[in-house]
């Protein structure tokens, strides 16, 4: 019942809904919440459905299958969009691979000032900001526009999402280099 | 703006630095970091560095520079605890990321994506007064209202016409006259008027006239007579 109700909203609403906004309209629990996502993700993606649920950053949203990307395109006369420059690209694959990350940590990993290509990739939509209470500065995530990009329902889909998410080496680089500084 | 633009996509350093390394094909190790420290001082000359990154690039020269002298210098100095290898290592993983960049980008050349459903906008109709017991006549009597309505705005359309038409043709008997006399006043061309929109119509021809330079005219006074002469 919970699992069609929130098959329901989401359906009718078509942007992400944040979870903690289903749990409150709701009156549920997140464990209840989670349940009925999964149930209905376990239903939606699969090859033969044309209808997806995508989960970026703790929002969800039903989308086309990507598989069917080309056509449907065609049939909204939805142009791709300009290409990204190599910069943008690169910065991009970091807050997508290890977001949510500050600035200073995406800068110290590329070497150098991203300000601008910030600036530029939210205007584009790809990437979204929030203040971080604990860190107190921004921090960045790319968006459902992105992953509707790039055909993928969740960043977990990515290739090795894990070994990069999780990375030893870059959690040492991003620890150790502000100490350096002082 | 110009700048902004190619600051955006101006390579940063590592990426220099990185390019420089492969193109040697070595790996990256302080000692080949240490071999390309002259390749990359090249670039910075040649290149101009956008200024919000400069500062940047000066680090990495630095930091190449240390390495490079330590590689020289014979005596091994307990330098600060500065490691050289934070280069190498941040360099390495940079590359990790610039070849997972390389995958996102097959992804986003790539034809399958998906697409959100478009939000339908919700028209709220106005409540409005229902009409019933309509009969067939009262829908013609409803459009008879509706053309009588309508029937000033053609009235104006036509007097429109009427008038752009009457300047032309005035303007012709003006000019036709004018060939066979050299010289009359207005007031012989208005007097044929029947109405106060010709003597406007007729005046306007004549203005025409004088902007054709197909006739001068001439009034010695406030409401004197108009005298219109031909030009040769």
């Amino acid at each position: 019942m919970v699992t069609t109700t929130i098959e329901a909203v989401l359906f009718a609403t078509a942007k992400p809904i944040k979870l903690i906004d289903l749990r409150k309209h709701l009156d549920l629990s997140e464990e209840v919440v989670r349940e009925a996502i999964d149930d209905i993700a376990l239903r939606f993606n699969v090859e033969t459905s044309g209808v997806h649920l995508m989960e970026q950053n703790g929002s969800v949203q039903l989308v086309s299958n990507a598989t069917s990307g080309e056509v449907v395109a065609k049939f909204l006369k939805k142009e791709a969009s300009g290409p990204l420059t190599r910069p943008s690209l690169e910065t991009l694959t970091i807050i997508a691979y290890r977001g949510p990350i500050t600035k200073p940590e995406i800068e110290l990993i590329r070497g150098v000032n991203c300000s601008l290509i910030l600036r530029n990739l939210l205007i584009r939509g790809y990437i979204l900001e929030e203040q971080d209470k604990e860190r107190l500065q921004p921090v960045y995530h790319v968006s459902h526009e992105f992953l509707q990009a790039i055909g993928t329902n969740r960043l977990e889909d990515l290739p090795e999402y894990e070994a990069f998410h999780t990375n030893e080496k870059v959690a040492e680089l991003l620890n150790r280099e502000p100490e350096e500084e002082v | 703006m110009a700048f902004e633009v190619r600051s955006e996509q101006f390579d940063g350093p590592l990426h220099v630095l990185l390019e420089l390394i492969q193109e040697e094909e070595l790996p990256i190790t302080e000692v080949s970091l240490a071999s390309v420290t002259e390749g990359y001082l090249h670039y910075m000359d040649t290149h101009e560095v956008p200024l919000a990154e400069l500062a940047d690039f000066l680090v990495v020269a630095t930091k190449l520079l240390l390495i490079k002298s330590q590689a020289i210098l014979p005596v091994k100095v307990e330098m600060e605890q500065e490691d050289p290898s934070t280069l190498a290592l941040q360099l390495r993983l940079y590359k990790e990321f610039v070849d997972a960049s390389k995958l996102i980008e097959e992804r986003f050349d790539h034809l399958n994506q998906s697409f959100e459903r478009v939000q339908a906008d919700v028209v709220k109709m106005e409540k409005g007064e229902v009409v019933t017991n309509v009969i067939p006549t009262d829908l013609a009597q409803a459009f008879t209202g509706l053309l009588k309505r309508l029937e000033p705005f053609f009235k104006l359309q036509t007097a429109a016409m009427e008038r752009v038409v009457s300047v032309k043709e005035r303007l012709r008997e003006i000019h036709d006259a004018i060939l066979s006399r050299t010289k009359m006043t207005f007031r012989q061309i208005a007097s044929g008027g029947k109405s106060k929109v010709d003597v406007v119509v007729s005046f306007l021809a004549l203005l025409e006239l004088v902007k054709q330079r197909a006739v001068s005219v001439m009034q010695s006074g406030v409401f004197d007579e108009i005298e219109i002469k031909r030009v040769d």
